[in-house]
């Protein structure tokens, strides 16, 4: 059964401002976008003309930065209006936030931390999941991140909290083959083995990107081509479970647009291959 | 006449009522001129991936914008040539048959005579000619409903007529009537009329200068949004060596056509906004100026702009 009733939406690309020109120009070629929403919470007139502009040429879906969904303290309500304002305005199917932390003890981080693997943790984004559905009816879907630490005390693994968290909130997996990729090879972690464990009938979305090595670290940088790697296990996700949309994320170094779609268009050809896009 | 209350009002108590006809004249014009154009009941069509460079310089800023990027495009290609005090002349290369399309032919035939841009604008025959070989584009911008409808070419007329009748109309009367009760100072009434009647005409011209519809604008709006970018990335070429020098060759055309020649100040093709600003009175970064009186009709009549 579907995590969530909603369109597939196909091949899709994280909207940048820089290679917006191109993009119009190739609008055929991109089946959607995917906006960063805490880019427009505070939105210019320019930011708002821009938003009406993408919302009027492509389905979109939101995906936010700060929510914070892992804070014990509860979510930034002045925050949460201006991100449910947003969803209102340009409704999409579903939105996504990060499976993790950026604000505690009332002071921003700036960083999306890793929540500690634990029942407690669990609880707590299951409780902030209900406030967050109190205000926004557009079904929710949560993303794994990369993990610079693993927080000690952990009660279980990655997969394993993910698909207990995902059943607490009831929310929709947006799965990052990247961090996927990232966290496997700096914890060593074999993905292969594992593959079954993490929570496939909750997939709803995929985001896939290229990263760099750093003193025999994967960083999670959206600043490369997608390598070889996480083709692989991307092309296995989509084998294995159905998806609504695939997302490039690319925000730094950004190539020569037809690079993009390159990569855009290979995305879709796995699709369309397991049937998941027409 | 004389029996009429206001009429007979004391000088300054009369400039109040005389000045509030105006303001409400002046509101009923903008209303039924703005009115008159419901066409941004509709979204704009969406943004093309390929915009024909035509369509959008006559939508833009009709014959006079379509000149510009001619003129320019004929220049990158290498067919004309600005030359001192604004003279557009031919070059030495001659087109290979079939290399250039009618309305190109029509312009390079025009500046062989070495005109200055100016003269462009207010050529006639040129006008006339492009007119139709526009026909198509206008036409299909019309059924978008991106050029002013013709109700707003008659609204305007009937509120500069109805709105001058008004203001002029009240003002002879209070001047017959204090004529008729004896020397009475009506300088500054006639001076005032004249003022109302010229600020009518001015919001008329205001409101309908340029021939697209609200809708058009819309849609243009969202064109400049969308292509703002290729504009930055097209600018920063020109001067550069190579072919990526000729930066609005092509299909990037039409961002001349959208633009104007504004982007250009600064760069080594600064003369084109030089030239065409001084022969226009306009950069060309609106048709603020260069569709004249001729809202709806693409400029026909607007030469002398």
């Amino acid at each position: 059964m579907a995590a969530i009733d909603g369109p597939a939406l196909g091949s899709g690309l994280s909207y940048r401002p820089q290679f917006r020109g191109d993009l119009f120009a190739h609008r055929d070629e991109v089946d959607f976008l995917e906006i960063i929403a805490d880019h427009y919470l505070d939105a210019s007139i320019e930011k708002r003309a821009e938003l009406e502009l993408l919302n009027s040429h492509f389905p979109l879906v939101a995906h936010g930065l700060d929510l914070s969904i892992g804070s014990a303290e509860g979510l930034d309500s002045r925050y949460l209006d201006k991100l449910a304002a947003l969803i209102e305005r340009i409704d999409p199917p579903w939105w996504s936030e990060h499976l993790c932390f950026t604000r505690a003890g009332g002071i921003s981080i700036g960083h999306l931390a890793s929540l500690p693997y634990t029942r407690e943790a669990i609880d707590v984004v299951a409780r902030n999941v209900d406030v967050v559905r109190r205000r926004i009816k557009t079904p929710l879907i949560l993303e794994n991140i990369t993990c610079v630490v693993r927080i000690p005390g952990g009660e279980m693994d990655e997969p394993e909290f993910l698909t207990r968290t995902l059943e607490a909130t009831g929310c929709g997996w947006l799965c990052d083959v990247a961090n996927m990729h990232v966290n496997a090879t700096n914890f060593g972690v074999d993905l292969e083995s594992g593959f079954e464990r993490w929570p496939w009938d909750r997939l709803v979305q995929i985001h896939y990107a290229g990263g760099r090595e750093r003193d025999g670290v994967l960083i999670d940088s959206h600043d490369a081509a997608t390598s070889d790697a996480v083709w692989r296990l991307y092309d296995r996700v989509i084998a294995r479970a159905p998806v609504k949309a695939v997302v490039l994320e690319r925000d730094e170094k950004i190539p020569p647009f037809g690079e993009l779609l390159d990569e855009v268009a290979r995305a879709r050809r796995t699709l369309v291959e397991f049937g998941r896009w027409r | 006449m004389q029996n009429i209350a206001i009429l007979n009002l004391p000088g300054p108590e009369f400039l109040n009522v005389f000045g509030l006809v105006v303001i409400l004249v002046l509101g009923a014009a903008y209303l039924s001129i703005r009115l008159a154009d419901r066409t941004d009941r509709r979204p704009p069509p969406p943004v093309p991936q390929n915009p024909d460079a035509m369509e959008v310089a006559f939508l833009q800023g009709g014959v006079n914008q379509v000149i510009r990027t001619l003129i320019y495009d004929l220049a990158q290609r290498g067919f004309v040539a600005l030359a001192a005090e604004d003279h557009v002349v031919p070059t030495d290369k001659l087109p290979q048959p079939g290399e250039l399309n009618a309305m190109e032919s029509r312009l390079l035939d025009a500046v062989q005579a070495k005109p200055k841009a100016h003269a462009l604008f207010e050529a006639r025959g040129l006008r006339r000619g492009l007119l139709e070989q526009l026909a198509p584009v206008r036409a299909k911008l019309a059924a978008e409903k991106l050029i002013k409808p013709k109700s707003v070419k008659i609204w305007r007329r009937r509120a500069q007529i109805g709105g001058t009748l008004i203001i002029v109309g009240l003002a002879f009367a209070k001047i017959y009537v204090e004529w008729t009760t004896g020397p009475g100072n009506v300088a500054y009434l006639i001076f005032l009329a004249g003022a109302s009647v010229a600020a009518l005409f001015a919001l008329a011209y205001v409101l309908t200068r340029t021939h697209a519809s609200r809708r058009g604008h819309a849609y243009l709006d969202a064109m400049r949004l969308a292509y703002g970018g290729r504009l930055k990335e097209a600018v920063g070429h020109i001067g550069s060596p190579g072919p990526e020098a000729r930066a609005f060759h092509g299909a990037a055309l039409f961002l001349i056509a959208l633009f104007g020649f504004a982007p250009l100040k600064g760069t080594t093709e600064a003369m084109f906004t030089e030239a065409f600003s001084r022969g226009s009175g306009s950069d060309g970064a609106d048709c603020g100026t260069s569709c004249g009186g001729s809202c709806g009709d693409g400029g026909a009549s607007g030469g002398g702009d």
